[in-house]
């Protein structure tokens, strides 16, 4: 444990943006260790089948069959199945805190690069809690890695660009969805049309896998939402009912199986651990502070790809060969080719997808007080709203008035929301809406974290005065 | 050709293919709840696959830990909880 | 001094809201200044412990007091902070710590605490969940904990009801006397009161300054984590001999794990996080002594400021030479004492003869030339 090894850098996360960091980062000469919680690089968006599954072709899994092969074949220390518990910053750069079945491990190294991803963010409804309902990108992991779903009536509902590739993998599987519900209307995407072009192949996906649909008759309810999911006797999904955005007649479908997801946020809990700052965006929610090369405005920290700001895989992957060339210039490596940037039709993609995936903070200020925020801890909206009421102004008081976010996934599933309520609140602090990210970054197991160790060598401080 | 092996869940055997995740291993049997939250003792899923939400953190071989991260393994102990199976 | 109040305290922690409570409700017209939110300083982020085997000797009577006020809580805070009062047990796992409960139960059992030796079966019978590896451990009658993260909205709640005036998010600048009383600067704003209290923990040293008085503050980043709900694995509060060890597990599972490892920080800069080696070695410490924590998950550290003065003992009483001024701080082993030191404080405040003597600053205070660690009496 002590006696940290120390390296040139560090990146948490193989996704797109990482692996690619990692690969022009080593091959400018960097000792370069790259770190993720998968078997495999790939991130969420191109990760690896699992072994045994055989899914069918498809764009994600070739473009993550050649990043794994690169990886493989490049200088790259991979640190595959391993979680990062925490960081720190340490006078010559970062203390990186790693638990595995060998107990703990903490590593130095003068550069760090977080390239953790994004996260889904989830509108919440009466019953979003029950067993079966699952996030939308849930079903594009279990498709990617499984090629499987779960469930014999299936509803997808949400917004965004997954909406219909979900729905039409379904039923690709001989699961065509009950219906398809999307948050947006028709015009919405007539409108994310124009940067929809700045990459075609995609566009010409979304196509077809929605005429695939409309040929398979599955219903697509435009501007409609989950307003409330019902249980069956067993306790798990048994019906969800559907209501006009804006308000009208609900439609009941009995299902045992509902994808829903609204947006993606940044995963960006290291880099605020470690001081980075969020800063609004007005088309994703918010951005993690940081210059067009990744540099953060703490000495020696980078970031890339979804983490700092929701872009997507493609220009996370650009981004990530760009950042890893940057660290590489920063540490005094001569290069030979400069980074390139990021092309505008991919940007104006982006755009396009996140334009898409917008939640107006009135969207949770108008959620009824029974509907469950924080998952964990069973708070409710109400709950949060009488903290408020009693006085509560920000993010973290709300945590101690409640227990919101304080529970095992740590405000990765209500921070959002909790936000867009305090937000919508009078006489709340403004800029008091993000919880303070704690260690561990994850749920860390108490054994792992103590490892095999003996009494006589825990290095007990000296004792208190009596 | 898929590798069967089995885990058990609650004490039953379930055959699963080897390198699925315990998750996968269980939505694929239809056993939707996994644990009940321990402040409403509500019933509760796998939710969002990917590590983060924390629902399916149950009992695995005497550890706490998430069944979408973890893959299964021959003779593996599986208890859910306050679930009734299926 | 007219458009005054009686009392201005600056300091929302658990004594500055305490102290604000009781002047309210002996007829004074009170503002509370906090510049950030009730409790959320070391009051809102210690580990809650009321025990008195982390307690100094000195202070066994003023815990045992405050045990019971707090364990009264709902009676005269209106709110619960989720006491639990229960039994305690300090271990010792070597020869040395043995030697070293012996001697701390004796002082702490001479200055009134409920304190016996017990063998290491009756330790299991007392705690089924200790570890097997114990030599001995002291066992304490009065022991319990308070849920800390709940004490800002208890206070708020009890202070709004009693009219205190309450400043959130307001930084004072400075404090000088004027007529009668004193001037406290906030940003835009004087406020005018005829007596002062600063209950700033480690930032008692600089508020202090504003009136030219030196009084040495030592800060300490005392570090903590949380499991996450658990079934039951203990019943008691738990430490060690040294005192470098906390835990208990409340009502709804949780198992808190503290002890004083150290963090790393700085009182200027307002900032402080987790030493991964601290946060190692207190888990360890805290499996060995519960093995039962093995099959859980950390969820969460963090840390928190203790103030501490050159003699660990309270900085709790009038400031020299400043009519109406006072400190109420640096209580070591602060949040369990804090009811009762803020009751005594406030019947001086409020005119009267305190129930147990003071701890006046002026045996800590600062003299040029003078070293501030001689005048100690710290027992190490």
């Amino acid at each position: 444990m002590s006696a940290a090894p120390f390296h040139d850098l560090i990146i948490i996360g193989a996704g797109p943006a990482g692996a690619n960091a990692a690969l022009s980062a080593a091959g400018a000469g960097l000792d370069v260790v790259l770190v993720d919680e998968a078997a495999h690089p790939g991130g969420q968006v191109w990760r690896a089948p699992a072994a045994g599954t055989h899914p069918p072709p498809d764009p994600d899994l070739t473009r993550g069959n050649h990043l794994r092969a690169q990886v493989a074949q490049a200088g790259v220390a991979l640190r595959a199945q391993t979680v990062v518990w925490s960081v720190a910053a340490t006078q010559d750069g970062f203390e990186v805190a790693i638990a595995s079945p060998q107990g703990p491990e903490l590593i130095g190294t003068r550069r760090l690069l977080v390239a953790t991803g994004a996260q889904e963010r989830v509108v919440p409804f009466a019953g979003w809690t029950l067993p079966g309902v699952f996030g939308l990108a849930a079903a594009t992991v279990l498709l990617k890695s499984e090629n499987f779903l779960p469930g014999r009536r299936i509803l997808v509902a949400g917004q965004g660009p997954l909406l219909v590739a979900v729905a039409a993998k379904a039923l690709k599987l001989g699961k065509a969805p009950v219906a398809v519900v999307d948050f947006n209307g028709l015009g919405r995407w007539v409108q994310a049309l124009r940067g929809f072009v700045g990459h075609l192949p995609s566009l010409r996906q979304g196509l077809t896998w929605q005429a695939k649909l409309a040929l398979a008759g599955v219903p697509i309810l435009r501007k409609h939402a989950i307003s409330r999911a019902e249980a069956n006797d067993a306790g798990a999904l048994g019906a969800v009912h559907v209501t006009p955005v804006g308000g009208g007649t609900p439609r009941m479908f009995e299902v045992d199986t509902a994808f829903v997801g609204n947006s993606l946020v940044p995963g960006d809990e290291i880099l605020r651990l470690l001081g980075a700052r969020r800063r609004p965006d007005p088309l994703t929610g918010w951005r993690i502070e940081a210059d067009d090369e990744g540099r953060c405005k703490i000495p020696g920290l980078y970031v890339a790809g979804d983490a700092g700001r929701i872009r997507g895989a493609l220009p996370a992957a650009a981004q990530g060969t760009r950042t890893g060339l940057a660290i590489a210039r920063d540490a005094g490596c001569a290069l030979s080719a400069a980074p390139a940037k990021t092309p505008r039709r991919m940007d104006r993609f982006a755009d396009a997808s996140c334009s898409l995936m917008q939640v107006d903070d009135a969207r949770i200020a108008g959620l009824a007080d029974d509907v469950v925020l924080c998952r964990c801890e069973d708070v409710t909206v109400g709950a949060v709203r009488g903290a408020i009421a009693d006085g509560a102004q920000d993010a973290n008081q709300l945590k101690h008035f409640t227990r919101l976010g304080m529970g095992p996934c740590q405000g990765r599933m209500c921070g959002a929301n909790a936000a867009a309520l305090l937000r919508t609140s009078p006489g709340t602090k403004p800029g008091g809406d993000v919880l303070t990210p704690r260690s561990p970054l994850h749920p860390v197991a108490v054994a792992q974290l103590a490892g095999q160790f003996d009494y006589a060598d825990i290095p007990v401080p000296k004792p208190a005065p009596l | 050709m898929t590798d069967a092996i089995q885990i058990t869940v609650n004490q039953r055997p379930l055959a699963c293919r080897a390198g699925m995740s315990v998750a996968a291993a269980l939505l694929a049997q239809d056993i939707y709840q996994f644990r009940t939250s321990p402040a409403r003792r509500a019933p509760r899923g796998a939710f969002c696959l990917m590590g983060a939400c924390q629902e399916c953190a149950i009992m695995i071989d005497g550890h706490i830990q998430r069944a979408c991260q973890t893959v299964v393994r021959d003779g593996m102990c599986v208890v859910l909880a306050g679930a009734s199976a299926g | 001094m007219t458009g005054g109040v009686d009392l201005v305290v600056i300091g929302g922690g658990v004594h500055g809201a305490a102290i604000a409570l009781f002047a309210a409700r002996g007829g004074m017209r009170v503002t509370l200044v906090e510049r950030d939110a009730l409790a959320r300083g070391a009051s809102g982020t210690n580990a809650g412990t009321l025990t008195m085997q982390m307690t100094r000797a000195a202070l066994i009577p003023y815990a045992l007091r405050a045990h019971d006020m707090w364990v009264r809580a709902p009676e005269w805070l209106g709110h619960d902070v989720g006491v639990v009062s229960c039994e305690g047990l300090s271990l010792a796992f070597t020869e040395a710590e043995e030697a070293l409960l012996s001697e701390r139960a004796d002082a702490r059992r001479a200055a009134g605490a409920p304190i016996r030796l017990v063998t290491p079966q009756q330790a299991r019978q007392i705690e089924p969940g200790v570890s097997p590896a114990i030599r001995m451990a002291s066992h304490c009658t009065i022991d319990g904990f308070a849920n800390a993260y709940l004490t800002g909205l208890a206070f708020r709640r009890a202070l709004v009801a009693e009219g205190v005036e309450l400043r959130e998010y307001t930084t004072v600048q400075t404090v000088d006397p004027s007529a009668g009383g004193y001037s406290v600067h906030l940003a835009n704003e004087t406020l005018r009161a005829r007596q002062v209290v600063f209950a700033g923990g480690v930032w008692l040293e600089p508020m202090l300054g504003w009136l030219g008085v030196n009084l040495p503050i030592k800060t300490l980043i005392n570090q903590l984590a949380v499991t996450e709900r658990m079934p039951p694995v203990m019943r008691t509060v738990v430490g060690i001999a040294s005192g470098l060890l906390s835990l208990k597990q409340y009502p709804h599972g949780t198992v808190v794990i503290g002890g004083g490892w150290q963090g790393i920080g700085n009182r200027t800069s307002n900032t402080h996080s987790v030493r991964h080696s601290s946060l190692i070695g207190n888990v360890r410490l805290a499996m060995h002594a519960i093995p039962g924590l093995g099959s859980t998950r950390i969820v969460r550290s963090w840390t928190g400021f203790e103030a501490e003065t050159a003699d660990a003992l309270p900085a709790v009483g009038p400031v020299p030479g400043f009519d109406g001024a006072w400190v109420c701080g640096s209580v070591h082993s602060g949040y369990t004492s804090a009811p009762y030191m803020a009751r005594c404080i406030t019947q001086a405040i409020l005119g009267q003869e305190p129930e147990m003597p003071l701890f006046p600053i002026d045996r800590l205070l600062a003299q040029p030339g003078t070293d501030t660690k001689t005048q100690g009496h710290r027992r190490e």
